[in-house]
């Protein structure tokens, strides 16, 4: 990613103008007012937006090689909507301005003279049309079926204009515009017709000579017949239409809101950032393009991959080595823990399938993965089991060497294991591997649950289902909970859009108010308890006070009360219950306790606030037990110390108990202090 | 957190005040800590972190 490419992506933001469809049409139509009618069932309204546009809409409909459908994100099958409209004959709308005291004659009886005399007598202008065959229209009558164009044509018969066959203008003077003729016999004649009528209008009102144009016209042909729809199907097809804005970027993103960014911005900023020269400029979108949480929720119209964009821009960062350590360093470190000897495990031999629940499933609670996994022998018989890291905080950080060695690790595994379907848990774990292991065939664990026998725990109880940002495309899988929810005996409210929690993307070491609005926002999208399928969600949510669970306590264990209540585990509980999780599935001891560290509730939510976690305080508070490097308050037993791990130094201060420490406070810097005696110093 | 004097407990001396030296992102200035002027062992309080620190760290960052 550079520069330019950037630059490339500006072009193609469409923000200002009409959406892609729209600006596809030839003739203007508002394809998505008139699907949006089609959605409410709406019919005649729909015919009416059309008809407005096209004026001729079986015509239209017989002949538009539907440039729209390529544009369309939804990949909706306009054409057929419009002929699904039009099958019967038109509504014959005639807009009727009051008349006006001017007069155009329009010698021109093809489309295009047609369209323009049409246009120009709705607004009320003074239309005799000059045709010089038997009756109007020219070549359309060679090309399609009479009964189609005369019922198109009829909203002549109850306009105002004044047709004169076999004529032409004999006395132009006796009129303020003369219009001439035009040889298309296609939309294009239409399009040139109505522009042209925009134009005679402005010449009446502003006196103004207006010049004729000579747009290439769109070739006349008759379109096969497109798919043929009853109503259920077109009202089905029109609900596909996604009901793009042109500021869905800006709507969705929360990062652009906060930050107070335009796309249009942002595309200069990136690019700046992306260009940025030595002491002379900064590196503008920095923050931006770090905080992004890569969710993928943006949707821009015009297919501009804002995701891709900040995805590739922290590549081309990485690659010159001027990516600030700390934005990654915790995840990194947790994508570490996870493909340690103490986390990853590749269970059984060759199967037809492999469970991979990801790395936080067993984190956040060791059960979820063993019941499913229980549950998967049962339906599935031989299944193999990998628990590993799917690799997205590599990706999240622009680390392309990472993320290749991960997924040769893990492709590794899976040839070992007979090249099996993966059932996954998570879905960032799926969005990842489909990514980076195309090859693997993967399969969503909740489609195979929702047909397993499991107890019905919800009692009637109202919850809603938060659909986690990875699972945007994964209709099934949606499906599936609300079935594992409904048949658990849960009442579904209405769901909140799919949303980010804030996990993703490393944003809270970037821009931590960011992560906090964000996780409030989503936490509390709906007033229900929440079911979630994502256990970061749920996490995240229950650190916030929401009451949530993950689907997969339905499978486990104890009440969903309890689960409703269960807290988030703090980072050294969660890489303790991986340890756990392997140590329960093989003969390796569980992990000892740990040395005894007190901390209050309020000082973990910090640690857990500021991505410190309790081996890293741990290993700083025994590096200066160990060295005597400490200091205090004359007469206080309170200590205070630091040590450089990776990218940050950590101070604690602390009191030293029988077997343990108490953790007073902590807190942590980026920058390097230069150590040792100073200069100047004896 | 405590009040009073800070004492290395390495050196069993008060710090002082001593020019040191904070690099980041390529960059490297000095200023004025309290440091312990036996074995140069430093403090930086948590208000200074938060603060100016911080303020500095970012601005770095987008350089």
């Amino acid at each position: 990613m550079r520069a330019s490419d950037i630059a490339a992506l500006r072009q193609q933001c469409t923000r200002g103008g009409p959406l892609p469809c729209t600006a596809a049409c030839p003739l203007n139509v508002d394809v998505r007012a008139f699907i949006e009618k089609i959605k409410q069932g709406d019919i005649q309204k729909a015919r009416l937006i059309y008809e407005r546009a096209v004026l001729f809409p079986r015509i239209v409909a017989a002949l538009c090689p539907a440039p729209c459908e390529a544009f369309c994100r939804s990949a909706l099958k306009i054409r057929a909507l419009e002929s699904f409209c039009f099958s019967e004959p038109s509504g014959e709308h005639v807009g009727r301005m009051p008349a006006r005291n001017k007069k155009v004659a329009v010698v021109d009886g093809g489309l295009s003279g047609l369209a323009c005399a049409l246009r120009l007598s709705e607004h009320g202008w003074g239309v005799e049309l000059f045709s010089s065959g038997e009756r109007p229209g020219g070549g359309i009558w060679e090309l399609l079926p009479q009964e189609l164009i005369l019922s198109d044509f009829a909203v002549l018969d109850k306009s105002r204009i004044v047709v004169r066959n076999n004529a032409g203008c004999q006395n132009p003077e006796d009129f303020d515009y003369v219009y001439l003729p035009h040889e298309d016999v296609s939309i294009g004649g239409i399009r040139n017709g109505l522009r042209d009528a925009e134009a005679i209008e402005k010449a009446l009102k502003l006196g103004d000579q207006p010049k004729f144009d000579s747009a290439a016209a769109i070739a006349a042909r008759i379109m096969p017949p497109p798919e043929v729809f009853d109503l259920a199907e077109a009202t089905a097809e029109a609900q596909k239409c996604r009901g793009c804005k042109c500021n869905d970027c800006i709507r969705n993103c929360v990062m652009m809101q906060y930050f107070g960014r335009t796309p249009e911005k942002l595309f200069v900023d990136v690019g700046g950032t992306l260009g940025v020269v030595k002491g002379v400029s900064k590196r503008i979108a920095q923050k931006q393009i770090f905080s992004c949480n890569l969710c993928g929720l943006c949707d821009c119209p015009a297919g501009i991959d804002f995701q891709k964009m900040f995805a590739d821009s922290r590549r081309a960062i990485f690659e010159t080595g001027r990516m600030p350590q700390a934005y990654h360093q915790f995840w990194m470190e947790d994508m570490e823990h996870a493909m340690s000897e103490n986390a990853f495990l590749a269970l059984g031999g060759p199967a037809g399938y492999m469970f991979f629940p990801g790395c936080q499933l067993g984190a956040s609670r060791p059960e979820y993965v063993t019941a499913a996994y229980g549950i998967l022998k049962k339906e599935l018989g031989e299944v193999s089991l990998l628990l590993a890291c799917c690799g997205a905080p590599a990706y999240w950080a622009g680390n392309v060497k990472a993320e290749q060695e991960l997924a040769a690790r893990l492709s590794e595994v899976w040839r070992d294991m007979g090249h099996p379907k993966v059932v996954t848990a998570c879905p960032s774990c799926g969005k990842q591997l489909a990514k980076m292991c195309p090859e693997w065939e993967c399969v969503s664990l909740y489609e195979i649950l929702a047909n397993s026998p499991f107890a019905e725990k919800g009692q009637g109880m109202q919850v809603a289902v938060f659909d986690p940002c990875a699972a945007k495309e994964m209709q099934e899988v949606k499906e599936s909970v609300r079935k594992i929810a409904r048949r658990s005996g849960f009442s579904l409210m209405p769901s909140p859009r799919e949303n980010c929690c804030g996990n993703g993307g490393h944003m809270r070491a970037v821009a931590p108010e960011l992560f906090d609005q964000i996780a409030e926002s989503s936490a509390f999208s709906s007033k229900e308890d929440a079911i979630t399928y994502c256990v970061n969600c749920r996490d995240i949510f229950a650190s916030r006070g929401k009451r949530a669970i993950h689907i997969l306590d339905l499978f486990c264990e104890g009440s969903p009360e309890n689960a409703f209540c269960r807290p988030a585990p703090s980072w050294g509980e969660r890489r303790r219950n991986r340890e756990l999780l392997k140590a329960g599935l093989t003969d390796m001891p569980a992990p000892h306790g740990a040395i005894k560290l007190l901390i209050s509730g309020e000082l973990m939510a910090k640690l857990q606030n500021e991505l410190l976690t309790e081996q890293e305080i741990l290993n700083t508070i025994q590096s200066c037990e160990s060295s005597g490097d400490k200091l205090s308050y004359a007469g206080s037993d309170v200590y205070i110390g630091h040590m450089r791990q990776g990218a940050i130094t950590i101070w604690v201060e602390y009191r030293v108990l029988d077997g343990g420490y108490e953790l007073r406070n902590a807190y942590s810097h980026r920058m390097i202090i230069a150590e040792g005696v100073p200069d100047g110093v004896r | 957190m405590e009040s009073g004097e800070l004492v290395c407990c390495k050196c069993g001396v008060p710090l002082a005040s001593i020019k040191s030296k904070l690099s980041y992102m390529g960059f490297s200035a000095s200023y004025e800590f309290p440091r312990c002027p036996v074995c140069g062992q430093i403090f930086i309080s948590e208000e200074l972190v938060k603060g100016k620190m911080k303020e500095l760290e970012m601005t770095l960052e987008d350089k």
